[in-house]
């Protein structure tokens, strides 16, 4: 198996491509207007590779995965427009007991807060054991032996007697845990994990990531991340997409996108972060004003008013998405700013079509 | 280092809450040992750090110097007057020179209120109880001039919490902790709720507010990044315990403590060619609960350097360089001039 965080990406032939995402539009209705939290997002998800989607809150990074999953309330929201891929289908508009069959399954979730993901009234085992139950035809006594396996697997110590407790019983990163042994039970393809350690200290963040990293490497899953700290994707992914109201505005691999960031969202980003590894004292860089409201966007780049190099067009139009591909990489890059979008003959040459 | 430049000491604080039983006749089966002798001195204009993880009592250290939560033991010391032996007038007087920014600026702010009436409210508080001698045109011009200096327009003056954004939010925490003129700033977790961007802003103005203003600060985060960007000295608690102090330039690039190893080791760094040479030090299991009675080291069952004698006793915190304490047996102590410490008591 491939080791995440290896340098080569997947191969770019089809073969290898697991989910692709094309246009997703997801739309809430509120007493103000209608709010596009998910603006024609596209992106896809090759075999066992980890990709992250980045960005503040209420980028819709969230909710782009509610909406490949169909968990979208509805009301108030609705997935607009868009495609789905995955395995030849069209998950937004399949029947609804196509989808459930492969939610848990084929394609599996770990929420930020287990606490609330899981039921305070159910023992961990009849949880961990519910999917594989549902989606293997497993009996209760052989779903017991595999769910107390996926536990100790997780590591859980004394998983045998713990699989008997309740989750208020489990502290958080244990909690965690149970999530991950009841995401991975079925061995799905595909893994989204949403903020997964953003409720958990660093120490007990670092033996999760380590324990996903290992597992996804491990049954070849393919993972996205979502999160807002971008040392946890500089360390997890190989691929990120950076959201910011309701679009992703740039994606890249993980090298190229912390070395030469296009987009001036993404390295007004990276700049204000502090580090472990540079010295404290000067001026932290800071992005001035905070993310719009994403009621009835205006059809113009959303961080122009917070942009330091925005120019008359940025508050025209929307910017098209640019793509290209450095050498050595075959995977292109893509990013919407004006500043990108005029490539005439310049230094780095157009995807060819 | 004479004694004018030590703005807060505290000395052996212990914050213990009782665990009770029973419904008819309550007794205390055991403590809760949230704070379990703490020991540290905060200079006039520095920034000191206390880090850690959750549970630690970092906060409640905080909130009992901040004399908002009452101490079983030890004294805390604010400009030279031990705070636990006033009165409370005389308290209500000394509080003016220490002020708490809170984490979570939506519910530390009145969401009834307007923003200019958060701001003053300190200072009518204590303009009605003829502390401080204003008039009701010189708390609206502070008022003004308080929003300025943090970043906030005046036409804002009359908004309530909820119109504003959680940054901005935040600034209004910061004007009314300013309000009374404090020397010193107890900020707990104020920038914990931020998304990054607007983080930065944060941790800016309170720079800037430092070198205006001459504040010291004791800033509580869990964040090590953020941590050792805003502080010149840190102190790492575990357990209700401090395990290492040192200028936080020699925490981060020579830690001793196993703990305040493993913690600096399990920080993200966001550049992805040192992610992958990096060597995390991953802990095993979870911190043990505060109310255990632990006999030796607090750290030890999940310390990679664990040895019999962790088992038995407990290490103090000792100097092992100018400047640099740790609790930790790894490090035999050396003379050093006991500059901030006490002798033996």
């Amino acid at each position: 198996m491939k080791e995440p965080g290896a340098d080569t990406p997947a191969p770019p032939h089809d073969a290898s491509l697991l989910l692709e995402v094309e246009g997703l539009t997801t739309e809430f209705r509120t007493e103000q207007g209608r709010v596009a939290a998910v603006d024609r997002v596209s992106f896809q998800l090759h075999r066992g590779e980890t990709l992250g989607l980045v960005g503040e809150s209420g980028s819709g990074k969230s909710v782009t995965n509610l909406s490949i999953l169909r968990l979208v309330p509805d009301p108030p929201g609705r997935v607009v427009a868009g495609r789905v891929g995955y395995r030849g289908k069209d998950l937004r508009t399949a029947a609804e007991e196509e989808v459930r069959v492969l939610r848990g399954r084929n394609i599996s979730m770990i929420f930020q807060d287990p606490l609330t993901s899981l039921n305070p009234v159910l023992r961990i085992s009849t949880q961990v054991q519910e999917a594989l139950q549902l989606h293997h035809g497993l009996g209760g006594r052989q779903a017991r032996a595999k769910a107390v396996e996926m536990l100790r697997l997780v590591g859980i110590p004394d998983a045998e007697r713990r699989a008997d407790d309740y989750p208020h019983q489990f502290s958080g990163g244990m909690r965690q845990r149970v999530m991950i042994a009841m995401a991975l039970s079925c061995n799905p393809e595909i893994l989204i994990a949403d903020e997964p350690t953003t409720a958990l200290d660093v120490t007990i963040q670092a033996q999760i990531l380590e324990l996903i990293k290992g597992l996804s490497a491990r049954s070849a899953t393919a993972v996205i991340l979502i999160t807002h700290d971008l040392g946890v994707v500089a360390g997890m992914c190989d691929r990120v997409c950076v959201m910011y109201a309701g679009r992703i505005v740039e994606s890249a691999g993980v090298d190229e996108l912390f070395s030469d960031p296009l987009h001036p969202y993404t390295r007004g980003l990276l700049d204000s972060i502090p580090r472990v590894d540079r010295a404290g004292g000067g001026r932290l860089h800071s992005i001035p004003g905070s993310p719009p409201s994403l009621i009835d966007m205006p059809d113009a780049c959303p961080f122009h008013p917070r942009c330091p190099s925005a120019m008359d067009i940025c508050r025209r139009a929307y910017p098209p998405e640019t793509s290209r591909r450095a050498a050595g990489s075959d995977r292109a890059r893509t990013v919407s700013c004006w500043l990108h979008a005029e490539v005439r003959g310049g230094p780095t040459q157009r995807e060819p079509a | 280092m004479t004694d004018t430049d030590v703005l807060l000491q505290v000395r052996g604080l212990k914050v213990y809450f009782p665990i009770e039983k029973g419904i008819l006749l309550r007794r205390r089966v055991g403590y809760v040992r949230a704070v379990d002798g703490v020991d540290f001195e905060v200079k006039r204009g520095e920034a000191f750090g206390l880090v850690g993880e959750s549970g630690c009592g970092k906060s409640t250290t905080a909130m009992t110097v901040a004399q908002l939560q009452p101490s079983t033991a030890g004294t805390v010391t604010f400009e030279g007057r031990d705070l636990a032996s006033l009165s409370p007038r005389d308290l209500r007087h000394a509080r003016m020179g220490f002020q708490v920014v809170f984490q979570d600026p939506a519910s530390s702010l009145d969401p009834r209120q307007r923003a200019a009436d958060i701001i003053s409210e300190p200072l009518r508080i204590c303009a009605r109880l003829g502390i401080l001698d204003v008039d009701a045109g010189a708390i609206t011009e502070k008022t003004f001039s308080l929003m300025e200096s943090c970043g906030l327009s005046r036409e804002f003056a009359s908004r309530y919490p909820h119109e504003f954004s959680g940054g901005q939010r935040q600034r209004i925490g910061i004007a009314r902790a300013l309000a009374l003129g404090p020397r010193l700033i107890i900020a707990d977790e104020p920038v914990s709720a931020l998304d990054v961007s607007i983080q930065s802003q944060i941790l800016n103005l309170l720079k800037d507010l430092q070198r205006e203003l001459g504040l010291t600060f004791l800033f509580i985060a869990h964040d090590l990044a953020v941590v050792e960007y805003f502080c010149s000295r840190i102190a790492v608690m575990y357990l209700g315990r401090i395990v290492e102090t040192a200028e936080a330039s020699a925490l981060y690039q020579k830690p001793l403590h196993p703990y305040t190893r493993a913690l600096l080791s399990a920080v993200p760094i966001p550049d992805p060619g040192k992610e992958r040479g990096r060597r995390r030090i991953i802990l095993r299991g979870d911190v043990p609960s505060p109310s255990k009675l632990m006999k030796g080291c607090p750290f030890r069952e999940r310390c990679p350097d664990a040895m019999a004698r962790c088992a038995v006793e407990a290490p103090a915190l000792t100097a092992v360089e100018s400047g640099h304490q740790v609790s930790c047996f790894l490090y035999p102590a050396v003379a050093v001039a006991p500059a901030a410490r006490d002798g033996p008591a």
